[in-house]
């Protein structure tokens, strides 16, 4: 299900992206599957559809779906293995991020490497799943 | 849209129309059941279409926005895409339709029901007046609903603008009939009467026009702003209404005064007359008219003497009363002033009318018989100089006096002469006056009783009236002792009463210019002519063919002494001219065809007559027989 | 796409009392509007004046490149009207009202308008001023959309109802939106909820338009700065584009439109011990435009 919040400060239509990659991701969405209407699916949120219809674009443009018959929207085929290149890209950046704070701390890579491995066995140990 | 609004509306206003039906039906019951008393119809009827309907063409109309201000509808129907003007308009015919099928019904049982006579419905109410029952009934609804309409866009309070728009519009009525009525006064026409009608027309019409635009521009929230443009516009319709209407009764000059030749003077130089237009003068001399003073708005008589012309003009006054004054002017027409005034409370002539105006020989004096109803003494004599100084009463010291009659002065101005009518025996056997002939002496103010008299009603013998030259007077003397009458002869120097004619009755007599020969026609067609200086009847002449028929009025003399009579074949009149010997010298057609027998008069070489249909004079030049149009 | 409404200069007054003296507002087809500002100040009064129901004291009104009068009706085929609170007329039975309108559009659809009855639940036979206030809303609704309008201005229509009220009345919305393309001129308070179909903003403040921007660039370029300082915090961050600035001892914090890198050098100049820049909602970004 994709859930939309306004007072966070993702634009309503990366949020709307960022839910269908989920749920492609996650099976829920199969690979030719149909994708909710743009009007059903604006409804079903409550947005505008032309919002709606800028995020279909936009994974359009990505190759996540495509568009039949000018009004139907389709999950493309390699749309899990792009998400999944994807989402390594996104975890890079993650940790990109991660590591110039720890240089703002004067962390040097030693102690980043060990922060990262406990964390990492700490995460195993309470036994929570990959995250979504 | 239209259909829709009808429906909208007529759904609305249901129970109003309901009660409207039970209204009605409660009217025609009440008619059955009382049909034959005369009386309780009567009532029924005027409260049916004074009270009944009037009230619910108002209520209807004040009603007439009451939903839209509920919650601010208007707005809603507003947003909706129709000319807010249409929706004014669309409202108005619905409820109109509505107003209708009440009024209709009631105008046609009004018209068929047994118990009301067809047609003629009298209502015991005077304020209706004359008005017909069909602007009772179709118009009246229209013109109070109309108004009411008009001013249901100003608050929902029905009752509120019900009574505003009923009392505005009795207010304007009230004004527009008293301005008609001024006019009236001033112009003497009863066309004013159609303006006042059309005008009160066009009040509703401004109103609705008012109305209409304040809804289609004015900002619908801001009440105060609604009325204020509401008022403003209503204002400058009205205004507009007037001035089209002033416009129109001036433009169209003729329908504002009615052509009409009022009182007419002739003398041997002159003949002096007064219509609608003002005072002219024909001279004969010239053969032309002209106009010598403007319009007196009055129809009181004219009279004449020296160089000097007197007459009476009313005017009315704000507070509805209209006043008489007697005023005076050159012959010319200059120097015009007024003589005697009657609207100051202070004055003895306080609220008179004049009576009997009779201007001296010589211009010097002015003589005439007030006459106030209200008074105890219902009249008094006066007179007063030229000037208008030195007015001065006379008391007959007659009792209980009916009417007075001034004939003239005499006696070198020194005296007048007046019939005088005694309340009691006013007329005789043969239905003709009862007076006397009194000689007033100006100086003592003592009355003397000459002759006992006998005239036709108010059939004033040409001459015997407000003429300045009575030195000799003419009348039919009543011998009390004989029981008999005579045409008798008065002359104020010598003061002596001649017998004229006994044998017969007579009916009409004239002087001629010079005052020394007096013709007299008698019951039986016989003309004579009388000579005071040889104190006998000198001519006497059979007449046939001519027209008698006022006899009062048949003859006239020409300045050069022969005599005018008429003569009637069909519809065509001629003026015939009689010599010496009484003789039929020729006879000339009239200029127009008329069944009246209208008067003659002369002056210089003319003969004239008044076309009475036409309102105009002709003159007829004896010396040429050529007519020319005096008037 | 092109331009559907135009207003130019528009001035109103009340008495005088000013609403809006030089009011200029562009609409294009296609797009969600949101007209934003403090009860009182005219957003009601600016659709009135575009519905045609009170005459603006100055300015023009251009629908579709021709001028709009007070006395224009034709244009209003095109546009649908939810007010707040509407009232009708009490008598009528909703069947009633619907026939009432249908004959003043040209373009209406009785088969659209039955469909919306059922679908919003309502019954023809039921009198109109006995339905309650959502009852009411979807019945405008209807009436409006029935009727197939170009242009929906809707004037705060939602305020005082429930949520699952107001989500069923947006849902609607989009929709129509979804179906028809249509124009909306959205007036309300809901700020938040605003945020999730606007397109562009108006913000409507002491009569005068303050920001006439999209929906987007607005968020984006929004930002409130909290610093801290060593000493006292300076009496002002001197950058343009304050719409609030608060001092406390050695705190200070501001919202800043339009924000730029420039504008962010500029406050780093001013040495704070510390800089948070952050974005902010919808809801803020209003309050702080019409807290001057």
């Amino acid at each position: 299900m994709i859930t939309i919040e306004t007072s966070g400060f993702i634009p309503i239509y990366e949020q709307i992206k960022k839910g269908i990659k989920g749920e492609i991701s996650l099976g829920v969405l199969k690979a030719n599957e149909a994708l909710p209407s743009i009007r059903d699916l604006a409804a079903e949120l409550v947005v505008n559809p032309n919002t709606v219809a800028r995020a279909y674009r936009e994974l359009e443009f990505e190759g996540l779906i495509y568009t039949r018959k000018g009004k139907a929207s389709f999950v493309s085929e390699n749309s899990t293995s792009l998400i999944q290149r994807d989402r390594v890209r996104l975890s890079e950046d993650h940790f990109d991020r991660a590591i110039a704070e720890a240089r703002k701390f004067g962390l040097d890579a030693a102690e980043i490497r060990r922060i990262v491995e406990s964390r990492l066995r700490y995460h195993e140990k309470h036994g929570e799943g990959e995250g979504r | 849209m239209f259909k829709r609004m009808l429906i909208k509306e007529w759904k609305e206003k249901s129970g109003l129309f309901v009660f409207a039906l039970v209204a009605l039906a409660v009217f025609v019951l009440a008619l059955s059941a009382y049909s034959k008393d005369k009386e309780t119809v009567d009532i029924l009827a005027s409260t049916a279409f004074l009270v009944f309907l009037p009230v619910f063409s108002i209520l209807l109309g004040a009603s007439g926005f009451f939903t839209e201000f509920q919650e601010d509808a208007w707005a809603y129907l507003f947003s909706r895409p129709v000319k807010k003007g249409n929706v004014w308009i669309a409202k108005y015919l619905s409820l109109l339709t509505l107003l209708y099928a009440v009024v209709l019904p009631f105008a046609f049982l009004a018209r068929l029901h047994p118990a009301l006579e067809s047609g003629a419905l009298s209502f015991s109410f005077r304020i209706v007046g004359d008005l017909s029952f069909g602007v009772l009934a179709y118009i009246l609804p229209l013109l109070l609903f109309t108004t009411a309409f008009s001013f249901s866009i100003l608050s929902e309070k029905v009752y509120i603008v019900a009574f505003l728009a009923a009392s505005t519009l009795i207010v304007l009525q009230i004004a527009v009939s008293w301005a008609g009525i001024l006019l009236f006064y001033r112009t003497w026409s009863y066309s004013v009467f159609s303006l006042v009608y059309l005008l009160s027309l066009l009040i509703p019409l401004s109103f609705a026009l008012a109305s209409l635009t304040t809804v289609s521009r004015a900002d619908f929230s801001q009440p105060r702003l609604r009325s204020w443009t509401f008022t403003k516009r209503s204002a400058i319709f009205i205004l507009a209404s007037i001035v089209l209407m002033a416009l129109i009764g001036f433009v169209g000059g003729k329908l504002l005064r009615e052509r009409y030749i009022y009182s007419l003077r002739a003398r041997i130089d002159a003949l002096y007359f007064v219509t609608e237009k003002g005072f002219f003068k024909f001279d004969p001399a010239e053969g032309r008219t002209r106009k010598i003073a403007k319009s007196p708005s009055s129809w009181g008589e004219i009279s004449m003497g020296g160089d000097k012309l007197a007459y009476v003009q009313y005017h009315l006054r704000v507070s509805g009363r209209d006043f008489a004054g007697l005023r005076i002017m050159n012959s010319d027409g200059t120097q015009e002033k007024p003589l005697v005034g009657t609207a100051n409370p202070e004055s003895p002539f306080y609220g008179v009318y004049f009576d009997s105006v009779c201007v001296s020989q010589g211009g010097g004096r002015v003589a005439f018989i007030a006459r106030n109803r209200r008074k105890a003494t219902p009249q008094g004599i006066w007179m007063i100089k030229s000037d208008g100084t030195g007015p001065r009463g006379y008391d007959l010291g007659i009792p209980d006096v009916y009417y007075d009659y001034i004939l003239g002065f005499g006696d070198s101005d020194r005296a007048l002469l007046l019939l005088c009518v005694a309340r009691a025996n006013a007329v005789d056997a043969q239905g003709r006056q009862v007076a006397r002939l009194l000689r007033l002496d100006l100086e003592s103010g003592k009355a003397e009783t000459l002759a006992e008299v006998r005239r036709t009603w108010f059939a004033f013998v040409p001459g015997e009236r407000g003429m300045s030259e009575a030195e000799r007077l003419a009348f039919i003397q009543y011998n009390e002792a004989t029981a008999r009458e005579h045409l008798a002869v008065y002359d104020s120097e010598t003061r002596e009463i001649t017998q004229v004619y006994a044998e017969e009755s007579v009916r009409g007599f004239r002087w001629n210019k010079a005052r020394d020969k007096l013709a007299f026609l008698t019951a039986g067609s016989r003309l004579g002519v009388y000579s005071p200086a040889e104190k006998q009847v000198v001519k006497m002449a059979e007449l046939k063919g001519y027209d008698l028929r006022w006899p009062s009025q048949a003859l006239e003399w020409t300045a050069d002494d022969r005599l005018i009579l008429r003569r009637l074949e069909g519809k065509t009149s001629s003026m015939c001219i009689l010599d010496a010997n009484l003789a039929e010298q020729k006879s000339i057609k009239l200029p127009f065809d008329t069944f009246y027998a209208s008067r003659f008069w002369s002056t210089g070489q003319y003969a004239v007559v008044e076309d009475t249909e036409k309102h105009e004079l002709w003159g007829a030049d004896l010396t040429t027989d050529k007519w020319v149009r005096i008037y | 796409m092109s331009e559907l409404l135009k207003i130019t200069g528009l001035g109103k007054s009340f008495g005088r009392h000013p609403v809006f003296e030089d009011l200029n507002l562009r609409l294009s087809e296609g797009k969600v509007y949101g007209l934003l500002g403090l009860n009182g100040e005219g957003k009601t009064t600016l659709i009135r004046i575009l519905m045609g129901v009170i005459p603006a004291c100055k300015g023009q009104i251009h629908y579709k490149d021709s001028e709009v009068f007070f006395r224009s009706a034709a244009y209003k085929e095109d546009v649908g009207y939810i007010p707040e609170d509407p009232f009708f007329f009490g008598w009528m039975k909703v069947g009633d009202l619907i026939e009432f309108n249908a004959g003043f559009y040209p373009r209406w659809d009785a088969h659209r308008a039955a469909d919306l009855l059922k679908r919003l639940s309502l019954d023809k036979k039921t009198r109109v001023k006995t339905l309650s206030r959502g009852m009411k809303l979807r019945l405008s609704m209807a009436v409006a959309l029935a009727a197939r309008p170009t242009l929906l201005l809707l004037d705060d229509p939602t305020s005082g109802l429930d949520v699952p009220t107001r989500h069923d009345f947006l849902q609607g919305i989009i929709r129509e939106l979804a179906d028809s393309g249509t124009t909306v001129l959205f007036s309300t308070h809901l700020v938040h909820e605003l945020e999730r179909i606007v397109d562009h903003l108006f913000i409507l403040h002491r009569g005068r338009i303050i920001l006439d921007e999209g929906y987007e660039a607005v968020k984006n370029s929004t930002r409130r700065v909290r610093l801290a300082f060593p000493g006292d915090a300076p009496q002002t961050l001197g950058v343009e584009g304050l719409l609030t600035e608060s001092r406390d001892g050695q705190r200070m914090e501001a919202v800043v439109y339009p924000w730029s890198e420039e504008k962010e050098k500029k406050i780093e100049g001013l040495s704070p011990l510390r800089l948070d820049v952050e974005p902010l909602t919808l809801e803020d970004i209003f309050r702080s435009f019409v807290a001057g």
